[in-house]
């Protein structure tokens, strides 16, 4: 019978075949993917926090207490480990050296 | 009191973020949309998965223009055809008319049982207004006028579908020794 109680086959056809889907994890990946509320939001900020951070690093001298910072730790290592004053200059020279040298091996390696 | 349960379950979703309340709206109504797809897509199951994955993502994101003058399942079944009017849409951009089979939007890639082989076979001799007409009307009992709701089609026109639609497959189920009650 349809809505109208009116007997037929194509009404009786189509409610027999009609069926419940079982769930089988579907909610669970909907769930997975609805998107967070406030994400955009929150990924906004984190960037804009981010960039105030660098930039006020920069603007407070950071870089000049960095560069600093590194110099008197890199000298107090040498001097601990062998004291020579210019062995420093000649160990700084090496690790330069062996930046440049890997660099241009990474170069000749795209090539 | 099923529409005070929805209701209060949208308000929680709503107005508390409370992602268990949908949870239980999804758990509820996922398996009256995915039969949906599954007519509209006459059996693909992966395809009606998607489709039926981005409904329940828009009704979340849209929950707040929900304002209670229909049932939630109306609403989630407008949201429905959207998705799937929009997915034609999509398709016959990319792929043309002259590609479509027609009155279908493609076969089943699962094996089903051989009653929804029969029933897909049914659906895919219809157009795809006159396929979810017929199958709003007759397998989830909605009102003329709720699918006109759902569809945005004027009452007249569904009326126009369903009569063309019970024509087809009643040719069809005759041809194929169905026996009416």
């Amino acid at each position: 019978m349809n809505q109208h109680n009116e007997p037929d086959s194509v009404a009786r056809f189509l409610r027999e075949n009609r069926r419940e889907v079982a769930d089988n994890g579907f909610t669970e990946k909907v769930m997975e993917r609805l998107p967070r509320r406030y994400e955009q939001l929150a990924t906004l900020i984190r960037w804009i926090g981010g960039a105030a951070a660098v930039i006020l690093f920069i603007i407070l001298g950071g870089m000049e207490w960095l560069v600093a910072s590194g110099e008197h730790i890199w000298h107090s290592f040498c001097a601990q480990q062998w004291g020579d004053p210019q062995l420093h200059a000649f160990l700084t020279l090496l690790a330069g050296l062996a930046i440049v040298g890997l660099s241009n091996l990474l170069l000749h390696d795209d090539c | 009191m099923k529409t005070l349960t929805d209701l209060s379950l949208i308000a929680q979703a709503v107005i508390g973020h409370n992602r268990r309340a949908f949870d239980t709206l999804v758990r509820k109504y996922q398996s009256q949309v995915r039969r949906f797809f599954l007519h509209q897509t006459l059996g693909n199951e992966f395809l009606s998965d998607d489709l039926a994955q981005e409904t329940f993502i828009r009704a979340w994101l849209g929950l707040g223009s929900f304002r209670g003058l229909s049932d939630f399942s109306t609403w989630l079944l407008r949201i429905a055809y959207n998705v799937h009017y929009d997915y034609l849409r999509n398709r016959k951009e990319t792929t043309g008319l002259d590609s479509l089979p027609p009155g279908g939007e493609g076969m089943c890639e699962q094996p089903p049982l051989d009653a929804h082989v029969d029933l897909y076979q049914a659906l895919a001799l219809l157009r795809p207004d006159e396929r979810t007409c017929m199958t709003l009307f007759y397998m989830e009992d909605l009102t003329i006028a709720k699918i006109a709701s759902v569809t945005g089609l004027p009452e007249g026109t569904v009326k126009s579908h369903l009569s063309r639609g019970k024509a087809k497959l009643s040719n069809y189920l005759k041809q194929h020794g169905y026996e009416s009650a």
